[in-house]
């Protein structure tokens, strides 16, 4: 059962950082974690959050929403695509703090339950818990009642 | 004076300084992402590391430390662009 976990958790990561690198970003932050997660609608969190009517493409959005918003602010256009098409970063992406305090939460809340390892779950409820950031601004920004979310999520342990 | 101290679930994600904030972010991802983008154009039309380099502001070794790897697998033939 643990080296099940493991083996889930290294897949997730591997995916994770997959993503980051896709969007040429520096770091693997919490956003690409929540997009790992949801990419596997098999698993326990990402068929959890599939119910729950967020598929990968759902999250992507939100994310994307997030990103232009945010330059709205500032008073940016967004830029086409096309202009910022480049190749590949050959450096691996390092972690962000967003992905470093999801992980942190994520260990709190398996250590919750006795002799119990970290689980997909705990990675997705942990990433939700984060009041601040690329994650919550999406979540609000597409309309999503977090707390709702979070209880139905707990609720499918 | 006196600064009331919220704790972060008493703010937002969205509006007043958090978006302030997010932009900053978001126009850092946009940054990097034009830069890389950019150069990578450059150097396809055939400027030099120096040339790139002026336009960006920093300095040649800058600028050739942070993209040569990356342009190298672009398939760009980087000989003689050291003027």
């Amino acid at each position: 059962m643990a080296e099940s976990n493991m083996t889930n958790l290294r897949t997730l990561i591997a995916i994770a950082v997959e993503e980051a690198t896709k969007l040429r970003a520096h770091d693997v932050e919490a956003e690409h974690l929540l997009l790992a997660l949801s990419s596997r609608p098999t698993t326990v969190a990402g068929s959890a959050l599939a119910k729950q009517g967020f598929s990968y493409e759902v999250i992507q959005s939100a994310l994307n929403e997030e990103q232009l918003s945010s330059l709205r602010a500032a008073g940016v256009e967004p830029v086409p695509e096309v202009r910022l098409a480049s190749t590949r970063r050959r450096r691996r992406p390092g972690w962000g703090a967003s992905a470093k305090e999801s992980l942190r939460s994520a260990s709190q809340l398996g250590k919750k339950f006795k002799h119990r390892k970290m689980e997909e779950l705990d990675l997705l409820l942990g990433i939700l818990h984060a009041e601040l950031g690329t994650v919550p601004r999406a979540l609000t920004i597409a309309g999503i009642d977090k707390p709702t979310l979070i209880r139905a999520l707990e609720s499918s342990r | 004076m006196y600064v009331a101290y919220m704790h972060t679930s008493d703010i937002a994600p969205v509006g007043g300084p958090a978006d302030d904030l997010a932009a900053a972010v978001a126009l850092r991802k946009l940054a990097d992402r034009l830069e890389d983008a950019a150069v990578e154009a450059a150097m396809r039309q055939g400027w030099t590391w120096t040339q790139v380099a002026q336009a960006l502001g920093v300095t040649r070794q800058a600028v050739h430390r942070k993209h040569i790897q990356r342009l190298a697998d672009s398939g760009i033939d980087l000989r003689r662009r050291n003027g």
